[in-house]
């Protein structure tokens, strides 16, 4: 895994890393991905055995277009971190502080 | 002795001790807990006494029974590190719903037992506070991650222990520490005061030094829960059969604990259902059950459908486990045994040929199973597994759980970083990194989603086993207990190995595993027991156990000789 895309991956985990977790996170994940991308051997090794398997009577196709597939949207959001806002203009802007906090009425 | 000693290795009942049994805490609880390690905390003043043992009332099933219970479920009063040091000072409030359930009965909670922090390891050694071993020989791992609830348990120290299982973490400890494990269906056993790590795999469990003890447990804490809203309210696909977990309750939700008056049989109100979903005075057959209709419940029906469908055996129920030295053997049962190269060490695939011998030496038949999920089923595990807990640990954040860091920070987000860095050891930051990853918009597709697709094939593979034979016969680990430290398998290795157990957790079926035999490693001169592990359909606890319990009873398997049981 290049050292950009782990920074990226912690920051949204929220976790700071020093740079000799940086080192051995790096190596550690890549090992992993490594491993997990058998997934995709073997997801192709059952579609292959799978089609074999289906086509003993193969129907005719309904459409002898090109083959135009399906526009597919993410629903997921892009991945960028965000920088939070600065506990001192949070602070700055309260109605009351005391010290670096925010002031409220006691409630019990 | 100032223990209660008759009880348990039958099934009988326990009688408590009539004085108190502080000795036995004091001096043998505490001296073999400095020994191995199993329990983080241990609080003398729940060790069952008179009156614990009657708080269930007369006939409480658990009745002067301790029973530990894994640092990751909440239990009133006593810390709930789940093994970390983000959580070293957190007390749970309140209990959760199986260890409610184990206290009505009669049971007392001696002490919480060490893990691998929130549950992510197979060696219970990646807490950093604390260190189990195995007391077959100290210098070897116990296994994880209930690693301290299956060494209390082999020491003699509890007769029972709550564990979780999301990967094989109750079967695994139990093979390498000699004990039995009972992972449940999924939605079985009520999961709430557990703390999340992957919520679509993990369920409470049981380990114990005997089958009847486990299955005595499970039926207490089985059941549906309004605070756990994937708990089946019955199983589902078989109402009102005998076999299922709850069925031995009265079917209402807040009922606790079972009452002398209601139990081993079947509440009139669930035998009344079974009579209209299938023939009145068969509901005890799942394969019935099956037939009546049942079969459109969240993919899992097919299991239940296709086993219940080989109906060459009446299904046992739970009291049939201590029924099991009296019965006849394994006539009538189908045992799948893996076939091919399953990649195990010389010990174990020699225990695991003996016992397919013994098994069929107690009258059962077996069938050669080829299961070639066992190429990705790690993977796919751990694809989930990290994804689910990248989401699940984010709440530990210093701010609603979790110690917050005494340097002040910036802004919350440096001190959510600032309380994760500090608080998390090394093997949780790789799984939630992992995880984060494998969510993220680029990745999702390449891996998360393909381990989705293959978690389904995962599913019917198993379904098509099940209709061919009443249980699997599967190893839970390639090897031995190994040595603590680094001279055991690699990080990587070790998880690959995990491939015999998460198939349980992938389907949501049960797994029970039991203790098949004794080896002396090549690397050792110690005797090591090894585990192996019977899967079956869903809601099939009670076929498991029973199946256990013959083998059991034929083997009489021993404990370590260092640590003869405080109970008999």
């Amino acid at each position: 895994m290049i050292d950009r895309e782990l920074r990226i991956t912690a920051d949204l985990a929220r976790i700071a890393l020093s740079r000799q977790e940086h080192e051995r996170f790096a190596q550690e994940v890549q090992s992993m991905l490594t491993y997990l991308d058998s997934m995709t051997a073997a997801e192709a090794a059952l579609e292959d055995t799978a089609a074999g398997a289906a086509d003993p009577n193969p129907a005719n196709p309904t459409h002898y277009g090109p083959v135009q597939p399906l526009r597919r949207a993410s629903g997921l959001r892009p991945d960028h971190p965000v920088v939070a806002a600065r506990s001192a203009d949070l602070v700055e802007a309260a109605e009351e502080t005391e010290d670096r906090f925010i002031a409220v009425p006691n409630v019990l | 002795m100032d223990y209660p000693r008759d009880a348990g290795r039958r099934g009988q009942r326990y009688a408590p001790a009539p004085e108190d049994p502080g000795t036995f805490y004091d001096h043998t609880l505490r001296s073999r807990n400095e020994e191995i390690g199993a329990f983080l905390e241990l609080d003398p003043a729940r060790r069952p006494t008179a009156t614990t043992a009657n708080a269930g009332g007369e006939g409480a099933p658990l009745a002067g029974l301790p029973v530990a219970v894994k640092d990751n479920i909440a239990v009133e009063g006593f810390h709930l590190t789940c093994g970390s040091l983000l959580l070293r000072t957190y007390r749970s409030p309140y209990d959760a719903t199986a260890v409610k359930r184990l206290a009505s009965a009669g049971a007392s909670i001696p002490g919480k037992t060490l893990l691998d922090e929130f549950g992510m390891g197979s060696a219970t050694d990646t807490s950093p506070l604390g260190l189990c071993c195995n007391p077959w020989d100290r210098s070897r791992t116990a296994g994880g991650s209930s690693g301290g609830s299956a060494a209390a348990v082999a020491a003699g120290m509890v007769p029972l222990a709550l564990g979780s299982d999301t990967g094989g973490s109750i079967r695994q400890p139990a093979g390498f520490c000699g004990v039995y494990g009972l992972k449940p269906t999924y939605g079985a056993v009520s999961r709430h005061g557990l703390v999340a790590y992957a919520s679509s795999l993990e369920t409470i469990g049981v380990l114990g030094a005997t089958p009847e003890l486990v299955s005595l447990l499970f039926d207490v804490i089985a059941g549906p829960d309004e605070w756990d809203q994937t708990t089946s309210p019955s199983p589902s696909l078989a109402p009102g059969s005998p076999s299922a977990p709850g069925a031995l309750r009265p079917a209402s939700p807040t009922t606790l604990a079972r009452t002398s008056s209601t139990a081993w049989t079947v509440p009139a109100a669930q035998a009344g259902q079974a009579g209209q979903a299938g023939q009145a005075g068969q509901a005890g057959h799942t394969g019935q059950a099956g037939q009546a209709g049942h079969t459109g419940q969240a993919g899992q029906a097919g299991h239940t459908g296709q086993a219940g469908q080989t109906g060459r055996t009446p299904e046992p129920t739970l009291e049939d486990v201590a029924r099991a030295r009296d019965g006849a053997g394994l006539a009538g049962r189908r045992i799948g045994v893996l076939a091919g190269d399953l990649g195990l060490s010389a010990e174990v695939r020699a225990v695991y040929c003996q016992s397919v011998d013994r098994l069929r030496s107690l009258g059962a038949e077996t069938v050669e199973i080829t299961l070639g999920c066992l190429d990705y089923s790690a993977a796919v595990y751990y694809t989930i597994a990290s994804a689910e807990a990248s989401s699940n640990l984010a709440r530990f954040d210093g701010i609603r759980y979790g110690v917050r860091p005494a340097e002040p920070a910036d802004n919350p987000y440096e001190l959510v970083r600032m309380a994760r860095s500090d608080g998390l050891g090394p093997e949780v930051k790789l799984r939630i990194l992992l995880g984060t990853f494998i969510l993220r918009s680029g990745f999702h597709a390449r891996y998360y989603a393909r381990a989705q697709r293959l978690r389904r094939r995962i599913s019917s593979e198993l379904a098509e086993a099940f209709a061919r034979c009443d249980a699997l016969l599967a190893p839970t680990f390639p090897t031995p207990a190994f040595p603590l430290g680094d001279a055991g398998p690699g990080p990587l290795a070790r998880k690959q190995a995990d491939r015999f157990t998460a198939l349980a957790n992938l389907a949501g079926c049960p797994a029970v595993a039991f203790p098949a035999g004794l080896v002396t490693p090549e690397d050792g001169a110690t005797e090591l027991p090894v585990g192996l592990q019977l899967l079956g359909p869903p809601w099939s606890e009670a076929r498991l156990l029973s199946i256990a319990a013959v083998h059991h009873h034929a083997t009489e398997p021993a404990g370590p000789p260092e640590y003869p049981p405080l109970w008999e």
